[in-house]
């Protein structure tokens, strides 16, 4: 009660801070109801002339707010229709009903920089509220909107706090990979987000991450997920066309909350969340692991005498009284933990039209589930917004967000150093300085520290001289940095210590500048929205790396003292400096919001398009037909809503860098006279005529509406062409250079969307529910090569020996591998050549241990030679997922509410790499080759939970294991092969959210005006049937490679509490 | 009616949805590459009628072609240039294995258990791997040997990409000889000298000069009895002659392992001679057994004795051969030691 007094004052306090008094002012009173009876809370209650704002209302639906007698009160709330309410003289309660309009057709979203309402948009457009997301704390909120938005497949493919997986909208853009092997990283097409107006690349950020150098935060990894007010994914070319340079991923908006209230808000929410280790690979230890290795050399060496020997002379199998070797290291113990982390956000708004603002403070830290790495986030996030008539406004945001994160021994995709030492013998001792196991203690006391800095400061200005021309010019500032510092001592580093210390700064700065004009005539029958801009953004990077060896000892762990003679430093040469300039203008016809025609065009030129043709012309065309809307369908009362629409347009995303244009020049390695001298690098010959990547989108979609929004569907197919993607390709050797980049690259991507959503109406108002179900069918087909080839094999020049294939027609990321039949159960089947009467054989020179034999992997002689070589590989199965998609669940019963969230992926091969490698352990029962190449001897799975072939007859799922001695002739663990092509398709259960709300008066009593606190459970089960733990935990190229981070689990306590 | 125009609309929408999916139809089909990258690193086949000739790992396919292609000879054509109608497409019968040789076979039925009789052309190549295959079924009574220019021939690639032929190949056999090592000269299929000689002899002296007889001097003639029965058995037959070209007998190279010399069964010492009966070709076919030389290509035979030599010790003296015979019949091998007879004890 005393909370209501307060909140009556504050009010009357607004309303005296304006110099105009209506008349008589009264204080009105009531209850904000929807359709079936529950109180509808932050419904924004205004008055509509003079425009002013005058509250919100509690979670209980009440208001009170004084108003002039005779005043037009507004009542408006997103998905809800705007009722309007004149106060009676004499009347101070009232009771006000709002009906949903569920499609939210009358919200309005930023499409193209312009504020469009959503019944006159033509292209693919999904948005995903804040709150969808804000009760799973995470470092990145992409990897929240996983099954969230048709179209949009995010695979949560490293659990390595604050980074991303792999994201895509409609399909893959580009099917270049990079690396080799286990490391083989498909080029990252994000969709570009633009954040609070302001385009931001995450694929720039990102794509050092992994292989060299920086920290890898992207900036998208700064903003606090519960500063989001929505997230709106766009999707086809119409929709981004206006954003044009690097709109060809699609794009991704996300928009920050803005105070609204007079009553300033303060809104707290903290988490506390509990990590938890998923499920590891199984592993064998101790004696049962030396007795392994003991029977398998007993039964599987040359002679009885040699395997005496050799197990004599490897004390790791004698010596089993040698506290060295005598252990049962559960090596993944020492890697993986769990953790309890927090995080506190404090979000302060208040204002009202004229003038309103927010500051968000945040602050994050989860420390990871392998040890040495976390990730903290402080931010602060403020915006205002000064709009003192309707013909002048000022937005003016400045956001400061600092991150700190530690790798370990790792990087930001892989944790090679963990992948390595946990996949260590049993035998051997826990890491510790005396036991000599470099790897795992570097994994454990490398000294990382890594911060991101990022700063952006923003001020968009809007004036409007006569009525419906509006201008608007925006300018932003992004300025981020870097820096690494990581220690290796002495001791884990051969005796010399090694300081590496890496800094990069990022600039950025962005102009829009942008007239429009809005006519409408005939009582808004016919309206024409007329719009152009200029946008430009210079940006430039660079990064500068020290590696600095032999410090005095472990205390000086920066470069005050050190052999100079072994230390590096310099800058980077993936240093750039960006320029884009574009023209766009759109122009739009809506009659009666029934036919809406819309077009724009768009002119690209930008620094890395080559001076032979350095503009893109882009154009797009939308059209849309509210069917609904006429008149001989008015009466049919089953269906609500009923549109289709098709656009078709084009995006260009600028590719390669000036270097690729115009050359590099290097140091040379020699000297002339003893002076340095510089010439032509030659790895890529200069090409003048780069394009940038480009995108040909047709979209085509269809919503339908029934019985009053119980069931609502969206179905959207769109055919997308990618061209001039951009690639290497080796030329003649008669040429200087080895190489040259072109851009005869084409892929297709086409498919299906469907959104589904099931809102039942039910009797009893405690009760309520919704269902929300989107899948999305995507096909990539790789549609042009450099040379006009039909065909192309990257050759992966590493002992994975797992090559990137593409042939026309086919899906882009096929494997190349050896079929796998089975094993042969006994030597006689093993096929034998008529013309020279051999066995079937491993390739290479011949050798008798190359000869199939009795628990041999069959693998399929394609071309009938009896040799399997590489021309008996085939191209099989698909790395990228056919079907993605998610559903969710929302019920609520009073004060209670529960929501779900699952995802799935179907349709997806993936390659076990981590159990070929783990078999192959199986090829060193010794250990002595390990330990010759400075390692330690991997570890062996359990052979009871694989059906290995054992005796002559078995008819096994997997081949011998433990046929030692010729394991490396005709390696039947080999990563190329059928045998570890799994079905990658999943169910997960993403997260689960129980929350309660107090009830208002109880919460009053606490001096807090609302107040909610939910238990979450996140990254809950994967239903699968593969065999390795994770198969999301695979890269963009589907490999399970051993070294990936895993995805935790997290169970979260939360509350938000507002004053 | 109302609801009537409602479907209208809907199935008009769903029409042109599906108009938009049927973009797809410009895109490539998903077949086969047919690159240039596929070329053979032999063009010019010089095989030896009689025997035969497996070409492996003649070819060499590049990044941009998929595999399995199927391959097929076209065009044979003579040194005229007029094409050869049947002689490569009619089939021979040729021995084939159906299980694997490995020279632990202990009798002709089970050796000849493993082979199996065919039916194939003479040149012939492998479907999907692209080796040629020249058979040993021929003869030059009807295939021209050098130094006629022989035949020239196409292939002919395919897979469903499409079709291609890689031309000019040339086929040179050369006439035959069923014996290795041969006396006759290739191309003119004429001998100098009616007989070749031993690979080696160690510590073996003369009777008469007691020097060492050199391997030289051990003259082998390959001789095939036309005349025997054909009753099914093959045999190989070994003696020697003295330098007066009297028979030695066998027996007193006592220190030769008659059981192991040949992969033949049932040895016998039959008018001094040694008798296996044996199945054709010798070797076998291409491995390393018991009976052959490292990598299985020619079949070798040993000879020793023992001997006191003339500072008292016991020594071993040996000759041997390294041998193929390609055709099959009643083969003697036959050692005459030119200059004079070895000195046995």
């Amino acid at each position: 009660m005393k909370l209501k007094i307060v909140f009556c004052i504050l009010v009357f306090l607004g309303l005296f801070g304006y110099p105009i008094v209506q008349g008589q002012t009264m204080l009105v009173k009531g209850t904000v109801k929807a359709g079936d009876n529950t109180p509808l809370a932050n419904v924004t209650v205004s008055l509509e002339s003079p425009k002013r704002d005058l509250g919100k209302t509690g979670d209980d639906g009440r208001f009170v707010v004084s108003a002039p007698t005779n005043g037009v009160l507004l009542f408006k709330l997103q998905g809800y229709g705007t009722v309007k309410q004149t106060v009676a003289a004499g009347k101070a309660t009232y009771e006000i009903q709002m009906t949903s309009t569920f499609q939210e057709l009358e919200e309005t979203v930023v499409v193209g920089y312009q504020q469009r309402k959503r019944e006159t948009l033509t292209g693919s457009v999904v948005t995903i509220s804040g709150k969808d997301i804000q009760d799973i704390p995470a470092g990145n909120f992409v990897e929240l909107l996983q099954g969230k938005v048709a179209g949009l497949n995010i695979q949560n493919n490293t659990g390595s706090p604050g980074m991303r997986g792999t994201m895509a909208i409609r399909g893959i853009s580009n099917i270049n990979v990079s690396g080799s092997g286990d490391n083989s990283f498909l080029t990252p097409t994000s969709p570009l987000f633009v954040i609070d107006g302001v385009p931001v690349d995450d694929n720039t950020g990102y794509e050092y991450g992994f292989q060299t150098a920086g920290p890898g935060i992207s900036p998208i990894s700064m903003i606090p997920p519960e500063d989001i007010q929505d997230i709106t994914v766009l999707k086809d070319a119409q929709a981004t066309a206006l954003y044009g340079s690097r709109g060809a991923y699609g794009v991704i908006l996300v928009t920050t909350k803005r105070g609204n209230s007079k009553v300033p808000i303060i809104q707290y929410t903290g988490q506390m969340f509990f990590n938890a280790v998923p499920s590891l690979r199984q592993t064998i230890g101790g004696k049962q692991e030396r007795w392994m290795r003991i029977d398998q050399i007993m039964q599987y060496d040359t002679t009885f005498a040699a395997a005496i020997r050799r197990i004599n002379d490897n004390p790791i199998l004698a010596d089993s009284l040698n506290p060295y070797f005598n252990n049962s290291t559960d090596w993944q113990s020492y890697f993986y933990r769990n953790t309890i982390n927090h995080s506190h956000n404090l979000n302060v708004s208040g204002g009202d039209v004229a003038f309103n603002y927010k500051v968000n403070m945040g602050y994050f830290d989860e420390r990871g589930i392998i040890e040495n790495t976390g990730f903290k986030r402080y931010t602060i996030q403020s915006n205002m917004q000064y709009m003192p008539n309707d013909r002048f406004r000022l937005l003016a945001n400045v956001n400061t967000n600092m991150a700190k994160n530690s790798l370990g021994s790792g990087n930001a995709m892989m944790q090679t150093g963990v992948g390595e030492s946990v996949n260590t013998s049993s035998l051997f001792p826990a890491p510790s300085i005396y036991s000599g196991s470099m790897g795992a203690l570097s994994a454990l006391r490398v000294l990382d520290d890594n911060k991101t800095g990022n700063f952006v400061s923003q001020v968009e200005l809007q004036y409007e001289p006569f009525p419906g021309l509006r201008a608007t010019s925006t300018v932003n500032f992004n300025y981020s940095s870097a820096t690494k510092d990581r220690f290796t001592p002495e001791l884990l580093n051969g005796n010399s210590s090694e300081v590496y210390s890496y800094n990069e700064r990022r600039n950025k700065l962005y102009n829009r500048n942008m007239l429009s004009y809005v006519k409408s005539w005939m009582d808004g029958k016919h309206t024409v929205n007329v719009y152009g801009f200029s946008e430009m953004e210079m940006s430039d990077f660079r990064s500068d790396l020290n590696r600095v060896f032999g410090t005095a000892n472990d205390q000086f762990t920066t470069g005050i003292s050190y052999n100079t003679r072994l230390s590096l430093g310099g800058t980077l040469n993936n240093l750039t400096n960006f320029r884009s300039i574009a023209y766009a203008g759109s122009v739009s016809y809506n009659y009666d919001s029934k036919y809406i025609v819309e077009g724009t065009y768009r002119i690209d030129g930008t620094s890395t398009t080559g001076g032979a043709s350095p503009w893109s012309y882009n154009p797009s065309v939308g059209l849309r037909w509210n069917f609904k809307r006429e008149s001989f369908l008015e009466d049919v009362s089953w269906l609500d809503v009923g549109f289709v629409r098709g656009t078709y347009g084009r995006n260009i995303t600028p590719t390669g860098s000036l270097s690729d244009l115009y050359g590099w020049y290097r140091i040379d390695p020699q000297t002339y006279n003893n002076r340095p001298t510089t010439s032509l690098d030659l790895t890529n010959a200069p090409n003048i005529d780069l394009m940038p990547q480009s995108s040909t989108q047709w979209s085509g979609g269809l919503d339908l509406g029934f019985f009053d929004s119980m069931f609502y569907l969206t179905y959207e197919t769109y055919y997308r062409q990618v061209d001039q993607i951009l690639r290497s390709k080796a030329i003649a050797n008669h040429n200087a250079f080895a190489n040259v980049l072109t851009n005869e690259t084409s892929l297709v991507n086409y498919g299906h969307e469907f959104i589904l959503s099931y809102r039942p109406k039910i009797g009893n108002p405690d009760w309520k529910f919704t269902f929300s179900a989107n899948g999305a069918i995507n096909r990539d087909v790789t549609a042009s090569l450099p040379d006009g080839v039909r065909q192309l094999l990257q050759a992966d020049n590493s002992g994975y020996d797992l090559p990137q294939f593409y042939r026309l027609g086919r899906n882009t990321m096929t494997f190349v591998l050896y079929n796998y039949e089975g094993v042969f159960m006994s030597d006689d089947e093993v096929p034998v050549n008529p013309l020279t009467g051999l066995r079937y054989r491993a390739g290479g020179t011949l050798s008798e241990g190359r000869f199939f034999r009795a628990g041999d992997p069959k693998f399929t002689d394609m071309n009938g030679d009896y040799i399997l070589d590489e021309n008996d590989l085939v191209y099989v199965g698909n790395s990228q997922p056919m079907i993605t998609g998610g559903f969710n669940t929302f019920a609520q019963y009073k004060n209670w509410s529960l929501t779900t969230q699952f995802s799935f992926t179907l349709k997806r091969d993936i390659l076990n790499t981590a159990l070929a490698d783990r078999f192959r352990n199986y090829s060193d029962p010794t250990g002595a080759n390990a330990i010759g190449n400075g390692n330690n001897p991997g570890a062996y799975v359990p052979l009871d939970a694989y059906n290995v072939w054992r005796q002559q007859g078995d008819n096994a799922d997997y081949p011998n294991v433990s046929d030692f001695t010729r394991l490396s002739l005709y390696n039947p663990y080999r990563y190329n092969s059928t045998m570890f092509l799994e079905d990658g398709s999943y169910l997960k259960f993403n997260s689960a959210t129980l929350s309660y709300n107090f009830d208002r008066k109880w919460s009053q009593r606490l001096g807090v005006s609302s107040a909610r606190v939910y238990v979450t459970a996140f990254n809950i089960y994967n239903f699968n049937r593969y065999s390795g733990p994770d198969p999301e935990l695979v890269t963009a190229v589907g490999r399970d490679a051993s070294s990936g981070y895993p995805n935790k689990r997290s169970y979260t306590f939360g509350m938000n509490i507002q004053f | 009616m109302m609801k009537n125009h409602t479907w209208k609309i809907l199935a008009t929408c769903l029409l042109a949805l599906s108009v938009m999916c049927s973009c797809t139809k410009n895109l490539p089909d998903d077949m086969d590459s047919l690159g240039q990258d596929v070329s053979y690193n032999v063009k010019e086949f010089t095989p030896v009628i009689g025997r035969n000739t497996f070409y492996t790992n003649i070819l060499s396919i590049g990044q941009n072609t998929s595999q399995p292609l199927s391959f097929k000879i076209v065009n044979i054509k003579d040194a005229d240039g007029q094409l050869v109608p049947t002689l490569f497409t009619d089939k021979f019968p040729v021995k084939v294995w159906a299980e694997m040789y490995d020279g632990t076979e202990s009798s002709i039925a089970a050796i000849e258990g493993k082979r199996k009789t065919e039916y194939r052309p003479i040149l012939e190549i492998l479907e999907h791997s692209g080796n040629i295959n020249f058979w040993g079924a021929g003869s030059s009574a009807f295939i021209r040997a050098q130094p006629d220019s022989g035949y020239t021939f196409d292939v002919e690639l395919t897979n469903s990409g499409g079709r291609r032929y890689l031309r000019d190949f040339k086929l040179k056999p050369f006439r035959e000889r069923p014996y290795e090592p041969s006396v006759v000269d290739p191309v003119t299929g004429l001998a100098l000298l009616p007989y070749s000689f031993a690979n080696y002899a160690i510590n073996m002296v003369g009777a008469r000069t007691r020097t060492a007889i050199g391997s030289s001097a051990i003259r082998v003639y390959f001789n095939k009895d036309e005349e025997a029965p054909k009753d099914g058995t093959k045999t190989l037959t070994i003696s020697f002659l003295d330098s007066l070209n009297k028979p030695i007998d066998p027996n007193r190279f006592n220190d030769t392992k008659w059981d192991e010399l040949v992969h033949g069964f049932n040895h016998r010492i039959e008018n001094n001679k040694v008798i296996y009966d044996v199945s054709y070709p010798i070797p076998l076919t291409n491995i390393e057994t018991p009976y052959t030389i490292v990598g299985g290509q020619y079949a070798k035979l040993d000879f020793g004795y023992r001997r006191m030599n003339d500072f008292g010790f016991i020594e071993r003296a040996s000759f041997g051969l390294n041998f193929a015979i390609y055709e099959e019949g009643h083969w003697e091998i036959q050692f005459r030691f030119s200059g004079e007879t070895p000195l046995f004890n």
